[in-house]
Order: C-alpha cells, then sequence, then structure tokens
C-alpha cells in the first residue's frame, strides 16, 4: 500500500473488501488475506485521521515573498 | 366622482370628497409606473413602513413603502441612495398632498451592473467555462484547506468555527484578501495564484459575507473568474447570501450558498467518518468470525467421519491411495521405458548406420589389402616354386636315402631313436641298422671309445 495514497481511496479499498468478505465468494485463504489487508487499511485510515494537528494560520507578506503566523479569530 | 362641474355655492362639495376624486382621478389616469430618484429624509417606522421622499435636482415626491413590500428589499436603503422605484401615484386625502406608494424597489446603477453580468455570464459559458467536465472533485478528507477572504470579515469566522467544529484537529491557511472595491479582483486573483504554487492544499475556499451587488461584484470580474478556471486546487466559492449568484458561482468546481456550507463541503464530520470506519472494521470482524466458524464446524464434521474411528476404512483409504499411486507410477515407468526404448532404437539406428559404413569402409580396405596380398604372395609363390624344386634336389641329394644308396648305413635303437654317439648305447642294447635294401638287428657286444 502506497504511502501517498489518499484517505479516500484506502477508504474505498477497505469497503471493497468487506464487500466482496461479505459476498461468501472467497475461501478460507481468501479471507484471511483479506482481513489481514482490511486490518491494515483500517489502521491506516485512522492513523490519517488523527494525524495532523490543529492549526490555523495566516499569510502574511515579507521582502521574500509569504510567511506564516497564528490566525486568532476576534470575537 | 363627480359627473357634472357645479358653478354655484349651493352645489358646493366637502374637502373630503374633493380629494377622493383628486385621488380617483391620479390614480385612474397615471396608474403604476417606474420612477427613479435620490431617497432622502428616510424614516424606518416602528410600524415596519418606510416614509422617505424621492428627490431630483429640481423636484420631490413623498413615498411611502410598506412593510409587505419593503420586505423583499434585499440592500439596505439610505439618504442619498439613488433608486428605482415601481410605484403607483396617489393622493394622501387627510393632507391633500398627492405620494408615491412604493411597491418595487431596485438600486440605480444595478441594472447595468445585472446587463455587464449577464454580457459576462454569457461570454465565459459559450467559452465552456462552465461546463461540468472542467469540475474537480472536492477531496473527501483534506489535509489542509486555503480560505481567500477578508481576515477581518464574518465569512473567515464562520469557515473556522464550521471547520474546526465538524473536524477539529483541521489545518486551515488563511490568505488576507480584498474582497471589495477596486483592489478586491486583483487582491483575489493574486491570492489565488499564490495558494496554486504551494502544494500542501488539498482544497481552497474563495468567498466573502453578503452585501449588496456593488459589495459582490469583485466575484463578477473576468479576471477572477478566468483565475478560479486555472487554479489546479478545487474552487469552493462562498459568496453572500443563498440568493446572491456571482459569476465565480458558475465557474468554481461547486458553489456554496454561504461561506459556512462551504466549511461543511471541505470537510466531513469527523466523527461521522469515524463511525464509517468503526462500522466496516466491525462488520469485516464479524464476517471472518461468521466465516471462521463456519469453517470449524465443517472440520469437526470432518473430525468425526467413521474414517477417523474405523481403522479398516483407513486401511482401504490407504489401499486405494497406494494403488492409485502405484499405477501412476507404473504408467510413468511405462510411458518412460517407451521413451527409452524409442531413444534407444533411434540411437541403434543411427549407430547400426555408422557402423555398416565402418564396416564398408573396412570390407575395402581388407579387400585392398588383400588383393595386394594376393599379388604380393603370387609373386613370391612363383619364386619360392623355382627356390622350392632347387631346394627339393639339394634335399634329394642330401637325404639319408642316397646316403645310403652310396653305401653308409644308419643305426637306431629300438624305438626308431638315431644313434650318433657309443654313449647312447649300452652292452647287450638291440639296435636296428638300416640299409639300402632292408633292416638288420643286432645285440651290442662291445662298446669302444
Amino acid at each position: 500500500m502506497p504511502e501517498k495514497e489518499s484517505f479516500e481511496k484506502s477508504l474505498e479499498k477497505l469497503e471493497d473488501l468487506v464487500e466482496k468478505m461479505e459476498s461468501g465468494e472467497l475461501n478460507l485463504e481468501e479471507m484471511i488475506k483479506s482481513f489481514e489487508e482490511g486490518s491494515k487499511l483500517v489502521e491506516r485510515c485512522s492513523e490519517k485521521l488523527n494525524q495532523v494537528e490543529q492549526k490555523i494560520e495566516k499569510l502574511i507578506k515579507n521582502k521574500d515573498g509569504f510567511s506564516e503566523e497564528p490566525f486568532i479569530i476576534d470575537e | 366622482m363627480l359627473k357634472n362641474k357645479n358653478h354655484f355655492a349651493n352645489d358646493s362639495i366637502t374637502v373630503t370628497e374633493l380629494n377622493k376624486c383628486v385621488g380617483q382621478i391620479i390614480e385612474n389616469n397615471i396608474g403604476d409606473l417606474w420612477v427613479h430618484g435620490e431617497i432622502s429624509k428616510l424614516t424606518l417606522h416602528s410600524s415596519g413602513h418606510w416614509y422617505f421622499t424621492l428627490k431630483d435636482d429640481k423636484a420631490a415626491v413623498a413615498c411611502a413603502m410598506f412593510q409587505r413590500d419593503n420586505i423583499k428589499v434585499t440592500f439596505k436603503l439610505k439618504d442619498g441612495q439613488k433608486v428605482f422605484v415601481f410605484a403607483r401615484p396617489s393622493l394622501y386625502e387627510i393632507s391633500g398632498r398627492y405620494q408615491l406608494i412604493v411597491l418595487k424597489m431596485e438600486e440605480a446603477g444595478k441594472g447595468d451592473l445585472q446587463k455587464k453580468f449577464e454580457l459576462l455570464k454569457n461570454k465565459l459559458n459559450s467559452e465552456g467555462l462552465f461546463d461540468s467536465i472542467h469540475k474537480k472533485n472536492l477531496p473527501y478528507l483534506p489535509k489542509k484547506i486555503g480560505v481567500i477572504t477578508s481576515p477581518t470579515g464574518a465569512a473567515i469566522k464562520d469557515i473556522i468555527n464550521v471547520v474546526l467544529r465538524r473536524y477539529p484537529n483541521m489545518n486551515i491557511l488563511l490568505a488576507p484578501a480584498i474582497v471589495q472595491g477596486e483592489h478586491a479582483a486583483k487582491s483575489i486573483v493574486n491570492a489565488i495564484k499564490y495558494m496554486n504554487t504551494r502544494l500542501d492544499l488539498d482544497v481552497l475556499i474563495v468567498g466573502r459575507g453578503g452585501g449588496s451587488q456593488e459589495d459582490l461584484w469583485a466575484f463578477n470580474e473576468e479576471e477572477v473568474v478566468r483565475e478560479i478556471f486555472l487554479s489546479k486546487i478545487p474552487i469552493i466559492s462562498a459568496v453572500g447570501h443563498e440568493i446572491d449568484f456571482t459569476i465565480s458561482d458558475f465557474v468554481a468546481d461547486v458553489r456554496a450558498p454561504t461561506p459556512s456550507a462551504a466549511a461543511e463541503l471541505a470537510v466531513p464530520e469527523k466523527s461521522y467518518v469515524i463511525n464509517k470506519l468503526k462500522s466496516l472494521d466491525n462488520l469485516m470482524n464479524k464476517v471472518m468470525m461468521i466465516h471462521y466458524n463456519e469453517k470449524k464446524i465443517s472440520l469437526n464434521e470432518l473430525a468425526y467421519h467413521p474414517i477417523f474411528h474405523e481403522p479398516k476404512h483407513i486401511v482401504l483409504l490407504l489401499k486405494e491411495r497406494i494403488s492409485t499411486a502405484h499405477n501412476k507410477i507404473v504408467n510413468n515407468l511405462n510411458k518412460e521405458k517407451a521413451l527409452i526404448k524409442e531413444k534407444l532404437n533411434e540411437a541403434k539406428f543411427k549407430q547400426s548406420q555408422a557402423l555398416e559404413r565402418k564396416i564398408r569402409i573396412t570390407q575395402q580396405q581388407v579387400d585392398d589389402y588383400d588383393r595386394r596380398i594376393k599379388a604380393i604372395v603370387e609373386k613370391s609363390f612363383v619364386n619360392n616354386n623355382n627356390r622350392l624344386s632347387i631346394a627339393k634336389n639339394q634335399l634329394r641329394t642330401l637325404s639319408p636315402k642316397s646316403v645310403i644308396n652310396r653305401g653308409y648305413s644308419i643305426s637306431t635303437d629300438e624305438t626308431g631313436g638315431v644313434i650318433t654317439s657309443v654313449k647312447n648305447v649300452k652292452k647287450g642294447q638291440g639296435i636296428i641298422t638300416i640299409l639300402k635294401d632292408g633292416k638288420i638287428s643286432s645285440v651290442i657286444k662291445e662298446k669302444n671309445k
């Protein structure tokens, strides 16, 4: 499974896998293989869901172009 | 209505009757019409009705717009504003002043803008800029959202609030832009250009909060619309309210009715995604468990099969398997054998051919030798024949017979051995003497050396 694969793609793959497993067309060996792959996808998706820290930033123009600084909403 | 003019004081009418008459004349003869002018002396009455004066540089007319009509006005009314009104001229009977009852109101200049809007929209539409083929899909879960709007407006607050409510650990990057006035278009264009040079943004929200059509006009500027079209990053347009449509909305990959709605389109609800993932995980585990249990059952069934309890079955089974294996082996061997035989025959054939060839060659050689030997022998035979007859003659002269013929004799012992020395005989021994015409037997009396 490539690292660059999007969350959406991983989720789609997982859905397909589970659907296939549900269909009852797989033999035990294929079931185990699918289960292993599916478990990896679940893990990867959960990681992706939590991997980013909240960050709200604003662009500031400077001599060299742009830089970022935290943006706070003033109520 | 007064049908006949009255000329006498006796026929006089009341003021009320007069005003009613004048009012009817105005209403019946002028009717509803569009008027334009500038608003002054605006009063927004607590009753909900609006009162103002519409004027130009030379004249003025009092106006009233009742609540049921003025709720449809979307812009904020203020003194000095130029407007178009669709109104019914009438007489206010109480004061005897005529006035306009305003039924609809539009901002002046809007007609020009609307014309410009339609022209540009049609032009870009015919160029195919709005075609669905160009629409990019929004990412399901962006890592970072870019927002192009005013840093002080309501839009950015709404967007941040909605995004963080739906997805607490999301990243947002704001590109501050001027969204109103003559510098707005350039500012928005530059922001879209810059955002597209970054590689960390998965989706852009471009927009601003509500306002008049003039306020939102930057989003109808051709350069803004074209820059949105060129963006590699998917763009959600979020300009004004639900009812406000700008050309940016048509060209954007997705149009959001409001900035808050744009935020909802940009990020999924985290809890929803988590639940979806969890339910998939659970379903997978369940399916696996069911499958596993099924297999376990069939394994158990197998375990209780008589085969595993009655040895006779096992023996039979084994026998069968062995015989199958045996047959297989024999078949294979036969096949192998046939193959080898074939190969052997082939080799033999080749060999015999070679051998025959060799034999033929050898035979030739042998024949050749034979001929040569025969020739040599024949030659030497002739020679030898001559030599033989010579030798025969020689032999004849040398033979003991011819010697005996010349008067010599030969003595032998009784076994025929020729006696050549006295040492070969003993006293008393019988000897035979061969002469030319017979033999004499005698006994040795004495031996002398």
